[in-house]
């Protein structure tokens, strides 16, 4: 079924939209989930969530790309479940990888700002990305939005797990210096 | 800056960054198409014209209506006159991606036609129609060259080629490319190729190579009709918006992001207000590094005259010229944070480096080589060693050897030799292929400094 046919599906309040979601997208939020909380069980739950916040945003919103409209309601769900769950511990999970290679670009300073800044800084990530080549953009935003292994980056992309490293490592260095230029404290 | 806050700004990138990523596997596949070499370009092109031309422009003596011409409408005015457009395209090479598109050219320059474009075509005896039809025709225009991205022309201006021209008689402008024609005084940034046989270019990627000079273009004003076609110099306004993508990559890295930044970073450098003040102190770089060269006679163009390097640095080349002739040359060189890292010149008359002549280019190449293998095998440092295929010297790809004077305590003169290693990676794409610089001293043979990319 088309995408648009199951978002009227929503909009009609038919419960068959959340079955039509789950048989068409449910690996591939699987996917993001386990990528973040490194859980299975947590990640049903969290996928679970998902289609609740879908059922329960719908009407209201009518996503035009229905798959990175769940994926980011999954994404988000998880990051919160994994920032409640690791108050106490970190490890384990790609984002957890992710997390602390963007320690080189940027540290964990507070300021008084940071809501006022969160909205200028997603316009600067959006500029930063839309500048990227379409290889270097699938890779930055493979492992920092939907925090790809690096095998999977090399294996979608076709190239060494090394040569993604240093591309990333190459990414992550350009950022820092157009968020400096940007006038971030990083 | 807290990364939970850049994690969750990521978080909200559009949803066409998105969905493209989430296709990219698919997307790599369909772009692989198959490129023609250059040789085969031309045949196929001439093997088109024949076919198609004849068809096109041939007119039997019985009056038979030409039906198959493929004809925009409207045609196009070129000096106030109207011509019927006739479009006759071949397959073509097409670049949708800007590394690529990079790669391919051999010199990628900003800068003006000069001149009214000449012509030259070729006509045939055609036995279905019973007259003489064209069937190739070639454009060629003098360009003056602002500034140089990549490569080295070697002159401020060159002859840049393009398969179209105009059939006065009947008022055609017939085409074999998707670029409008090169009009006096209109400014491009231009991804080209060297025809060695004529001695001029031809642009990479018909279209995708050809990019107007102006970095303000916003997809809101293609799509509003701001603008005509010919500002984007395509005759389908659908193909520059098509291509937006790669007019992006060519806005940021070579027409905002290059001259905004060599600005900031001269100006932080210095501390000093701005570029005028700032062309006077690179000059005095010069002045104060090369006292033998002529600043008076030096040229220099702080906004147009500069070119980042492949080496994480910025680079001003500044000429110094007599009657046109270039005689010396200085780089000033700046790491990206503004700190000026090192001044280097060479000299067309080397009076200065005559004392050094015990080291030739085949025994610099040499020292080069037997360098890079004990590098290799110390193996302590930022290239990918393990990757480098470096089994004989001609696996180096030597760019040039230049003798230059390498400002150093002594006051040393240098080869510097460019070139770019072999990698394992860099058989499927050779951007991973570092370039390398290695200064040799040209009396001692000492190796003096290697600076290289990392390859991506």
């Amino acid at each position: 079924m088309e995408d648009k046919d199951i978002v009227d599906l929503y909009w009609k309040r038919d419960e068959n939209a959340i079955k039509l979601t789950q048989e068409k997208y449910e690996k591939y939020l699987m996917k993001i989930a386990v990528n973040i909380l490194g859980d299975y069980q947590e990640s049903e739950q969290s996928v679970n969530d998902t289609y609740l916040a879908a059922w329960n945003s719908m009407p209201d919103n009518r996503p035009d790309i229905l798959s990175v409209y769940l994926g980011k309601i999954t994404r988000r769900i998880s990051i919160s479940i994994h920032r409640m769950k690791n108050r106490i511990k970190r490890g384990g999970s790609e984002f957890d990888l992710s997390y602390e290679e963007l320690s080189d670009c940027m540290a964990d300073k507070n300021s008084p700002g940071d809501e006022l800044e969160a909205k200028e800084l997603e316009r600067e990530i959006v500029s930063f990305v839309r500048a990227l080549s379409e290889t270097e953009c699938f890779m930055f935003v493979s492992r920092y939005y939907h925090f790809d292994s690096i095998k999977d980056i090399s294996m979608k992309s076709g190239k060494s797990e090394n040569a993604v490293k240093t591309i990333l490592f190459r990414l992550r260095q350009k950022l820092k210096v157009f968020l400096t230029k940007k006038g971030y404290v990083v | 800056m807290n990364r939970d806050l850049f994690i969750d700004a990521i978080g909200n990138l559009p949803d066409d960054i998105i969905y493209n990523v989430d296709r990219f596997e698919t997307k790599k596949k369909v772009k692989n198409r198959k490129l023609i070499k250059y040789g085969s370009l031309a045949a196929g092109l001439l093997l088109i014209f024949t076919v198609g031309i004849i068809i096109i422009l041939g007119r039997p003596k019985d009056d038979q209506k030409n039906n198959s011409i493929s004809s925009l409408a409207g045609g196009y005015m070129i000096n106030g006159i109207r011509y019927q457009l006739i479009e006759n395209m071949a397959d073509r090479v097409i670049y949708d991606d800007y590394d690529k598109l990079y790669n391919a050219s051999d010199l990628i320059v900003t800068g003006r036609f000069i001149d009214d474009a000449t012509q030259k075509t070729s006509i045939m005896y055609n036995e279905f129609y019973d007259k003489e039809v064209i069937y190739d025709g070639v454009s060629t225009n003098m360009f003056e060259i602002y500034k140089t991205v990549k490569g080295d022309a070697g002159s401020k201006q060159i002859s840049i080629s393009q398969r179209y021209c105009i059939d006065e008689e009947n008022k055609r402008l017939i085409t074999f490319s998707d670029m409008t024609p090169m009009v006096k005084d209109s400014e491009w940034v231009y991804f080209l190729r060297y025809d060695e046989k004529d001695g001029v270019y031809w642009t990479v990627g018909d279209y995708t190579g050809r990019y107007p000079l102006d970095a303000s273009i916003t997809m809101e004003q293609i799509e509003s009709g701001l603008y005509t076609r010919e500002k984007y110099g395509v005759y389908d306004v659908a193909l520059f918006k098509a291509n937006y993508k790669n007019y992006s990559s060519v806005r940021d890295t070579i027409l905002v992001a290059d001259d905004n930044m060599m600005r900031e970073i001269t100006e932080n450098a210095k501390n000093i207000g701005n570029v005028d003040e700032a062309e006077i102190d690179i000059l005095a770089f010069v002045h104060e590094y090369f006292p033998e060269y002529n600043t008076e006679t030096m040229k220099i163009d702080v906004e147009k005259g500069v070119s980042g390097s492949p080496l994480e640095y910025y680079q001003y080349t500044i000429y110094d010229y007599i009657d046109d002739i270039q005689v010396n040359r200085a780089h000033i060189n700046f790491s990206y944070d503004g700190q000026l890292i090192f001044v280097q010149g060479s000299h067309n008359k080397i009076d200065r480096s005559k004392d050094y002549d015990k080291i030739d280019e085949n025994k610099a190449l040499n020292i080069a080589y037997s360098y890079l293998i004990e590098e290799k095998d110390r193996n302590d440092d930022g290239l990918p060693w393990n990757y480098i295929i470096l089994d004989t010297s001609e696996d180096m790809n030597v760019q040039c050897a230049e003798k230059m004077v390498y400002r150093t305590d002594e006051d040393t003169v240098a080869w510097m030799v460019e070139l770019i290693l072999k990698t394992e990676e860099g058989e499927k794409d050779s951007m991973f292929n570092p370039l390398v610089h290695i200064y040799i001293d040209a009396a001692e043979g000492k190796v003096l400094n290697m600076n290289y990319t990392d390859g991506e």
